[in-house]
């Protein structure tokens, strides 16, 4: 039996886009999504590279056509939990998790965050920023209805007695769904490389190096510090920064050997837009091949160095070190062109993290049947001619869980496009 | 009688796609400006004629703020464009009409400009309380010279692509729209008082006589004025 | 304004205390009464809930509402919620209008009640003195034919006509050489898996073939294009002879082309064995490299990254070289080429080095380079490429390497060693210039033709270059493999279905619904001027017995025609001069 039914596992940009796709095809889709709210990474974000468009603005519309498509079932906060059957014919245990709020009810007006005494670190914003025990991730959540954190949560029931709606549901049970599909689609996207595991870069020792997702949610004028960049130590304005390339990329001891392919860009553009905020900030990039490649790229870069004074530095820095005193950071390196070794002292260092298979990929793929090769990304069944096919036959995956590929936005909407294009070839029992 | 805080009405026209949405994300946000201005959606800044800028000054607003997706980014690819051409000229109608030009500002914000959209709607409020109420300048001229066919004409070629140099279209079409405004005071005024003489037309609108007399030559090539009697050794004029 | 009065209804929601809490909304009520042409008042809890939306469809029926106005949140969220219930209670949707008295006013004004109710009621004014004017509008629905265009058979154009075959719908692919392949013909072995071209495109070639829902035609050219949407008109033109088709969607796959350098670029065409990457592979597909040569040299970015000097830190380097370095970059003239990165050349000619290799262990092969862009698992290629003794040296670009010849039919290669810091000479055999994909002449044409822009660069533009990067601004119309920019081979079949999943979407929904929201020309006022046809976007306005005439199914709804018309004859549908000129007037009036 052919149902025409797919589930997308997986609501960031790539499985926004899979799931309109097939939904304007007529397919139903159920899009599962283990936070409370879709948007993946994209929501992260400050701006793209490189037309420098606000990410959430052009997001956005994404997120709430799939929310508000007639053939676009939600399931937020849930998980894949098993997989049985072949191509045409899958049956799917999904876990939902109780957010111990009625979706139906809540209109997602905050006022239970308001009065909710609880405070935390705010995941969203990579630790940086704060938020409730019960809350939305963003302010342009999809579904727009607010989550409890049972963990931190402290049962006082102010959110309950505050709420106009009726909806919080403190006694909410998980679910467990049973669901009939005839393909499914994999887009779980990635994780950050975790840059402790090299110490002599420092971070987690030291204040002021950061990741640049962390940089991202400074930057941006909905996180933590309202786009103003200031640095987490002690709030200073940075005026010297620095970017710090293939940290966990390309790398033979630490980390992985493949390349991310979107890093050189992404700090390209970062260091743009602090030019931007702070012109009378020096802002150097550590590289050691500038993979600036793409549409529009090359000029990027062109107009960094003679516009904005970016400057670029060929060298794998060897160490970084702290002043205890001004908690300001000097990066030993060797400037491989100028043929010397130097170090200069920086208010901020950013490093660009390799991008890896989240840490449940593995586990994900176990409960599909699907293989992964030898770095934990999704294989595809043939690389050259079927890219976007797993080892198993209905089973389908894009974005950053098939692996760095190019990388970038349009790829990931690219590959969730094709997938949709090979489901909608299998469901029509063409090939 | 009492001395009341002088509180502006600001006008703003904001586009559905950028900076509504911004205005939407500057409230989602919390952020908090003062309650003088009042929104209008269009679907694009390019919607926006100079005549609705022009009759809200004439309906009395203290400030008109014209807002757009950022250059490069507009929903329909060229509106904000179109927009911006546009505002040049609306400008310089202001200064004929002794309104501050300063009183109308045009600014591009983002979806995700919340807080840039407050910031935006204190420092106009300031600005404006700090130029006082609207002067209430006759502005019916230059709405209608702005919705005639001459001076739309040369706006608009320039929207489809010059053809001409930048420095001569820019004398040219200033200096069109200059004479259509001052033209459109001749007629307002000569609706409003009856048959005047060139003299009596110059110290009414404050053009030179000199002036005046090539507008009321221009005027009655197109048979919009025509002599109606004398006075003082001069022709009266009266709107044919 | 209709044949009857307008009758309308005001919904004022308190959102719990989004609103309330600041707002008077009872005040707001009692107010909207007393204004003109309002039959009908009152307030929700929550208006978009269940309770409020059959409060609206009871009101609308009970008072014999044709206008409805709700007071509450942004219509950026629930205007198309609204709609629908208007829509249900048998009012047209477009009968409906919001006021925005929460995110542009009591979340903005928390600590100002008295002057947020205020703002509340003129806002509310405003609302209605829009409804007044409003009109009912329809979505025309347009047909949409369940065939397609495929233009250009190379693998992308191929990958995207069976991709739609596979599906069933009828596809015309149309090729205008006499053979189908493309680039890939041309081609000899492709990284990273290093197979053969002919295994990807015999199969590929073969299937198209025998799929009967593909009709191919080769050595035709699309040489003219009408229609819109889901009714394009395409004639093609096949060595004298023409044939119109219809179809519903279009791909365009034509293509990019390898950069010949002019002749003298890096000597180029004046001394044997230099070559490009591409004529490189042909050479090694036909076995014509019979000696094996004892040095390769391959240049990097050969008219690629260039258009322009870039900026150099000449500080770091050694005192006694910079001077001569000096002398040298301010000889070199602008090289000539294309700014942007090619993005795949780096992996190329590592791919033709291993080959080498292989087929002579004994060549030593030099890559002279600015940046090595191997990205993603290709990272272990380069690797295999180091271990196999293949020598990557960073040169430095600006300094343009020349080649002269030498002695015993020797070449020797000079540029500078960006690492080592010094000159260096290099005698070789061979020298292979790597050089970008670049846009094809023809698709200037095209794009001309379809109405697609053409991007900075020169390639085929996208409707958006993060968000929709297979889509074009013109609905229909989609763009598969290098035609948008350079791509490797994979990344072609992935753009090629992506395309294809947009158009089969519309064609296996066989209808789609355009904008509401178009402009309008009164036939009385025009003059024919042509303004409005030059400056739409997207081709709405045409020209016919000296009037213009709008196309519906083109048509955005930006409104910038009915600014713009020096005879103000065009109305733009549901934001008329009339309806937007009656909110500035509610906004400016003193309270009632």
């Amino acid at each position: 039996m052919v149902e025409k039914t797919v589930m997308v596992v997986g609501g960031g940009i790539s499985g926004i886009q899979a799931s309109l796709d097939l939904a304007s095809r007529g397919y139903k889709v159920y899009l599962v999504e283990k936070s409370p709210s879709i948007g993946g990474r994209m929501a992260q974000l400050d701006k793209t590279f490189p037309t420098m468009d606000c990410s959430m603005c052009i997001l956005a519309p994404k997120m709430i056509d799939c929310s508000h498509h007639p053939n676009v079932q939600l399931l937020s906060y849930s998980e894949v939990k098993g997989v049985k059957g072949s191509a045409g014919n899958f049956t799917v245990t999904v876990h939902r998790k109780p957010r111990y709020v009625d979706e139906t009810k809540c209109t997602g007006c905050g006022v239970c965050a308001q009065h909710c005494p609880v405070e935390v670190p705010n995941e969203f914003d990579e630790q940086l920023g704060t938020r409730k025990a019960i809350y939305m991730p963003f302010p342009q959540a999809v579904p727009r209805a607010m989550t409890v954190d049972k963990v931190n949560c402290i049962e006082c029931g102010l959110c309950q007695k505050t709420c106009q709606a009726g909806a919080v549901d403190l006694k909410q049970q998980p679910q467990e769904v049973e669901l009939n599909v005839g393909a499914i689609v994999v887009a779980i996207g990635f994780d950050l490389f975790d840059p402790t595991q090299i110490p002599t870069y420092g971070y987690g020792r030291y204040k002021n190096v950061i990741t640049a997702l962390e940089l991202e949610r400074l930057l941006c004028a909905s996180g933590p510090a309202g786009g103003h960049l200031i640095r987490p130590s002690d709030g200073k304005i940075p005026r010297k920064i620095a970017f710090i390339q293939c940290v966990g990329s390309r790398d033979r001891r630490f980390g992985t050997t493949y390349c991310s392919s979107i890093c050189c860009k992404y700090s390209v553009k970062d260091a743009v837009l602090i030019k931007e905020h702070e012109p009378n900030s020096t802002v150097s990039i550590f590289y050691i091949d500038l993979r600036a490649f793409g549409k529009g790229f090359q000029e990027f870069i062109n107009r960094a160095k003679s516009e904005y004074g970016v400057r670029f530095i060929r060298s794998s820095p060897g160490e970084i070190m702290e002043d205890s005193e001004t908690k300001n950071l000097i990066v030993w390196y060797e400037d491989t062109v100028a043929g010397r070794i130097d170090n200069t002292v920086f208010d901020l260092v950013v490093i660009c993290p390799a991008l890896v298979p989240r840490t449940d990929a593995s586990e994900l793929a176990k409960v599909l049947g699907v293989e992964v090769d030898n770095y934990g990304f999704f294989k595809a069944s043939n690389i050259l001619t079927n890219p976007v096919d797993t080892t198993v036959p209905g089973i389908f995956a894009c974005g950053y869980c098939l692996g760095p590929k190019t990388g970038d936005i349009p790829d990931s909407i690219m590959q969730g496009s094709a997938t949709a294009a090979r489901v909608a070839e299998i469901l029509e029992r063409r090939v | 009688m009492e001395e009341t805080e002088f509180d502006p009405v600001i006008l703003a026209f904001c586009c559905n796609w950028c900076s509504y949405a911004g205005a939407d994300l500057a409230g989602t946000s919390r952020f908090e400006y003062p309650t003088n201005v009042r929104i209008i959606r269009v679907m694009c800044s390019g919607r926006i004629e100079p005549t609705f800028v022009l009759e809200a000054f004439k309906d009395g607003a203290d400030g008109v703020l014209i807002t757009g997706c950022h250059p490069g980014d507009c929903h329909y690819v060229q509106g904000n464009y179109m927009m911006e051409r546009r505002f040049a000229f609306i400008k310089e109608a202001l200064k004929h009409l002794g309104i501050e030009p300063e009183r109308l500002r045009l600014e591009w914000i983002s979806a995700g400009e919340g807080e840039k959209f407050a910031a935006l709607i204190r420092d106009t409020t300031q600005r404006i309380k700090e130029l006082g109420p609207n002067p209430l300048t006759k502005t019916d001229a230059a709405i209608e010279a702005f919705k005639a066919q001459r001076l739309r004409w040369v706006i608009g070629i320039q929207q489809a692509g010059l053809k001409v140099d930048e420095q001569r279209y820019k004398a040219v079409s200033l200096k069109i729209m200059k004479d259509e405004i001052e033209r459109q005071m001749i007629i307002v005024e000569i609706k409003e008082k009856g048959p005047q003489t060139i003299k009596e037309l110059a110290e009414a609108t404050k053009i030179s006589p000199k002036e005046v007399l090539r507008h009321i030559i221009a005027l009655k090539k197109i048979g919009v004025v025509s002599e109606a009697g004398e006075k003082e050794d001069a022709y009266l004029y009266k709107v044919s | 304004m209709g044949e009857e009065a307008p009758r309308i209804g005001v919904f004022i929601c308190h959102c719990g205390i989004n609103i309330g809490g600041v707002v008077k909304v009872p005040e707001v009520v009692k107010y909207a009464r007393t204004l003109p042409n309002v039959a009908y008042s009152e307030d929700n809890i929550y208006t978009c809930s269940e309770a409020g939306l059959d409060s609206i469809k009871e009101a609308i029926k009970k008072y014999n509402l044709n206008r409805v106005v709700v007071a509450s949140c942004t219509p950026r969220t629930h205007e198309p919620l609204f709609r629908s219930a208007c829509r249900e209670a048998g009012l047209n949707q477009y009968l409906f209008e919001m006021a925005n008295i929460r995110e542009q006013c009591s979340w903005v004004h928390a600590h100002q009640p008295e002057k947020a109710t205020k703002k509340a009621k003129d806002i509310v004014r405003m609302a209605v003195a829009r409804a007044t004017w409003l009109m009912p509008q329809e979505e025309p629905e347009l047909d949409i034919k369940d065939t397609s265009l495929v233009i250009g058979g190379g693998i992308a154009g191929m990958t995207a006509a069976l991709t739609l075959a596979n599906q069933g719908f009828k596809v015309y692919l149309v090729e205008k050489e006499a053979e189908l392949g493309g680039n890939l013909r041309r081609l000899h072995k492709l990284y990273p898996t290093m197979q053969d071209t002919s295994e990807i495109l015999m199969p590929t070639i073969e299937a198209v073939t025998m799929n009967k829902n593909v009709e191919t035609l080769v050595s035709t050219v699309v040489s003219d294009v009408h229609g819109y949407v889901g009714n394009f008109k395409v004639t093609l033109s096949n060595n004298g002879g023409k044939r119109d088709v219809e179809v519903g969607t279009i791909i365009v796959a034509c293509g990019a082309m390898n950069y010949t350098p002019p002749k003298g670029l890096y000597q180029y065409g004046e001394y044997p064995n230099i070559v490009t990457q591409l004529e490189l592979d042909e050479l090694l597909r036909n076995g014509k490299i019979k000696k094996p040569p004892e040095r390769v040299v391959m240049i990097q970015c050969v008219g690629a990254r260039k258009g322009e000097i870039r900026a150099l830190d000449l500080a770091g380097f050694p005192k006694s070289d910079t001077a001569r370095l000096l002398a040298k970059i301010l000889k070199a003239k602008k090289e000539e080429g294309w700014p942007y990165c090619s993005k795949i050349c780096c992996m190329n000619a590592i791919k033709n080095a291993i080959l080498i290799k292989e087929r002579f262990p004994q060549t030593d092969v030099i890559i002279l380079y600015g940046d090595i862009r191997v990205y993603k698992e290709y990272e272990d290629f380069y690797s295999t490429a180091r271990e196999n003794q293949v020598k990557f040296v960073k040169h430095i670009e600006e300094v343009t390497p020349e080649i002269t010849q030498g002695p015993e039919g020797k070449l020797i290669v000079e540029a500078y060693d960006a690492l080592v810091g010094r000159e260096m000479k290099l005698p070789c055999d061979w020298v292979v210039l790597s050089t970008p994909l670049i846009p094809r002449k023809e698709e200037v044409l095209l794009a001309r033709m379809l109405k697609v822009p053409i991007s900075q660069d020169g390639f085929l533009m996208e409707a958006h270059l993060k968000l929709r990067p297979v889509d074009t601004q013109m609905d229909g119309i989609f763009l598969a493999g290098a035609a948008s920019g350079p791509k490797d081979v994979p990344e072609s079949i992935v753009s090629a279905k992506a395309a294809a999943a947009r158009a089969s979407t519309l064609m296996a929904n066989k209808k789609m619904r355009t904008e509401a929201l178009t402009s309008v020309v009164d036939e009385k006022e025009c003059i024919g001027c042509g303004l409005c046809e030059d400056i739409c976007s997207y081709g709405a306005h045409y020209l016919e017995e000296g009037k213009s005439h709008t196309i519906a199914a083109l048509c955005r709804g930006c409104g910038a025609c009915a600014a713009e018309c020096p005879r103000r004859a065009i109305t733009m549908q549901h934001y008329t001069d009339e309806q937007i000129l009656a909110q500035v007037k509610a906004a400016l009036m003193e309270e009632i």
